[in-house]
């Protein structure tokens, strides 16, 4: 009786060890143009206006990152990453751990923090936080995508001086992206590859003409004739996105 | 006996099964030096809005090493020739620059401004080209191209003196001998001690001061698209006034990466094009006492400063993006806002770090 009740003790402790079944997912974004690869400066791209363009940085901070189950249930990945398509350091791609193995029907995350996460300024979090590698600006917080280069228009031939500065930030313009799977997770090391369509952020659903001055900038700063750039931007962010192949 | 045998495997694949959910552990601590008999001192940020002091373990901080730094700063015995010291260039009361135009080393002029090296201990890389990463690292470079530092010929002066004989012991304990590795790590010690945080704009994070009209507004056009001053100027929240990161603010016309009169940061990093004119942004503290301004120190007043990025930007082909107002020239502020502007500016002086006596010269 003894050894019975020993062996269901033990075997109760394995099987409430295993039955999670908790595995690695490594989510690689992949910054693409026009569907090639995003080459950076100083290579350049040709938008759809035909406009040259050298791209010298984009980073976005990403935040409550989560699978989301047929029962609308969810495994969150994390609370916050960050990627930086420029920097090495930050090679765009996060490997997260402990993500149940199963299959879910979307993948779901925000660009940008949402408003609790935005009000903890850098003094405030701890050094390894992603949050540490954004720009934080005080009237603004958190930078949650920095897009900039420079564009030699189309018809022109004054060279690149059409600097461009695409910063988005502040609470209202946080966005929530789902892309639809069913993307499936199984036992061992898993890539999640996301694409992000840089091209779709100026001629998506809320276009951008970047040879007008309020639209080849913005800070997101809410009184000025640029604004509405920053919120196009933010606006056209879930088309940008897709699952990778 | 074969009811043990199978208890015993359950318990050992229940074991595994957990060991295998465990998470790593982290890194043993580093040992301290055993030979290290100086008294310890302690840098402490001076206050919330600041960065954290950053991990000093490779360099401990002692009073003995300090007080051996600072001698060693004033005293022109590293220089080859005994010529120039540490603070020919960076003169405390300057807020450690020199008032000069280009500074000038044991050769003679250079093609640069001198940097301050206040607040030292946040600003990471170093130089105006950022060709060194750490302090000590920074210390060698100066020694050597600054000073034409002799190590030999250093230590051998420098043995021939019993204080420093003493003081080198002191810091760096046993066996006492001087090296220098020591000498670095002395000056650097020392210049880690140079922090400015008693300004008018840091007395108003604490309350202890309020800003004039003029100086709240001119740090409205500071953090705003009407100055555009913030993005390299500022640290996210913290108060160093410095991105630490390199930027073309289209101070040089030039037709290609070629042409620049100084390449800045492309002098560091030849093969990357990409680096060519950009430089070090400086940080804004103490401007009253740091004239003139800019790596080329081009500009004498703030007046000019400020008249350069309102009126006066001049692309080339690295130009940062973030000089978005180049091509209508600059920002065209208007008289009150660059009177403003400065009012600001001038409220980042720090005339008690200036006139700290524990930053003098301790041979007069």
């Amino acid at each position: 009786m003894k050894f019975i009740n020993i062996c269901v003790v033990v075997m109760l402790l394995m099987v409430s060890s295993c039955a999670k079944k908790d595995t690695t997912v490594n989510l690689k974004f992949d910054a693409t143009y026009r569907n090639a690869t995003l080459a950076f400066s100083p290579n350049t791209v040709t938008d759809d206006s035909a406009n040259v363009v050298k791209y010298e940085e984009l980073n976005f901070l990403l935040s409550n990152i989560e699978l989301v189950r047929e029962d609308n249930s969810v495994a969150k990945l994390a609370d916050v990453s960050y990627v930086d398509f420029v920097n090495t350091e930050n090679s765009g791609a996060s490997l997260f751990s402990d993500v149940p193995v199963g299959t879910y029907k979307a993948l779901r995350f925000s660009i940008g923090l949402d408003s609790a996460q935005n009000e903890q300024d850098p003094s405030e979090i701890g050094d390894s936080d992603p949050r540490q590698k954004a720009q934080y600006w005080g009237w603004m917080k958190y930078v949650f995508m920095r897009i900039e280069g420079k564009a030699q228009l189309a018809n022109t031939s004054g060279g690149f001086n059409q600097l461009l500065v695409f910063h988005t930030g502040t609470d209202v313009l946080y966005r929530t992206i789902t892309l639809n799977g069913p993307i499936v997770i199984n036992e061992g090391d898993n890539t999640l590859q996301v694409n992000f369509e840089l091209n779709k952020i100026f001629f998506g659903a809320k276009p951008l003409d970047i040879k007008l001055n309020d639209e080849s900038f913005t800070h997101s700063e809410s009184t000025s004739a640029s604004y509405h750039t920053a919120v196009n931007i933010s606006d056209n962010l879930q088309q940008a996105f897709s699952i990778g192949q | 006996m074969n009811i043990r045998i199978v208890a015993s495997f359950l318990l050992l694949g229940a074991m595994l099964s957990f060991s295998q959910c465990k998470p790593e552990g982290p890194d043993e601590p580093t040992e301290t030096d055993a030979d290290y008999i100086g008294t310890p001192y302690t840098l402490t940020k001076p206050g919330a809005k600041w960065r954290n002091i950053p991990d000093m373990s490779a360099n401990p901080m002692t009073v003995e090493g300090i007080r051996l730094g600072r001698m060693l700063f004033f005293d022109p015995v590293l220089s080859n020739d005994s010529s120039i010291s540490c603070s020919t260039c960076h003169e405390p009361q300057h807020a450690f620059t020199d008032n000069k135009v280009l500074s000038t080393n044991i050769f003679g002029p250079t093609k640069r401004n001198t940097p301050s090296i206040q607040n030292s201990v946040w600003m990471k890389p170093l130089f105006w080209d950022g060709r060194q990463n750490t302090i000590e690292e920074t210390c060698t470079d100066a020694l050597l191209h600054e000073q034409n530092f002799n190590a030999s010929m250093a230590i051998t002066k420098l043995s021939k003196r019993p204080e420093y004989v003493a003081l080198f012991k002191k810091a760096f304990g046993r066996p006492g001998d001087i090296t220098d590795v020591k000498i670095e790590k002395a000056l650097s010690q020392f210049i880690r001690t140079a922090l400015s945080s008693k300004s008018k704009f840091d007395l108003s994070q604490y309350g202890q001061y309020t800003l004039t009209a003029s100086e709240a507004n001119g740090f409205a056009i500071f953090s705003s698209e009407r100055g555009d001053c913030f993005h390299c100027h500022t640290d996210g929240p913290y108060l160093t006034f410095t991105d630490n990161k390199f930027h073309n603010n289209a101070l040089q016309e030039a037709s290609s990466v070629y042409n620049f009169k100084d390449k800045g940061m492309g002098e560091a990093t030849p093969l990357d094009t990409n680096v060519y004119g950009k430089f070090k942004t400086p940080t804004l503290r103490n401007l009253a006492y740091t004239a003139p301004y800019f790596h080329d120190g081009r500009y004498a007043t703030l007046e000019q400063l400020v008249n350069f990025y309102s009126d006066s930007l001049r692309l080339s082909p690295t130009v940062d993006p973030l000089m978005k107002k180049l091509n209508i020239g600059g920002l065209h502020l208007n008289t009150q806002e660059k009177a403003d502007l400065i009012a600001f500016l001038n409220t980042l002086n720090d005339e008690s770090f200036v006139s700290d006596t524990s930053f003098t010269n301790p041979f007069k």
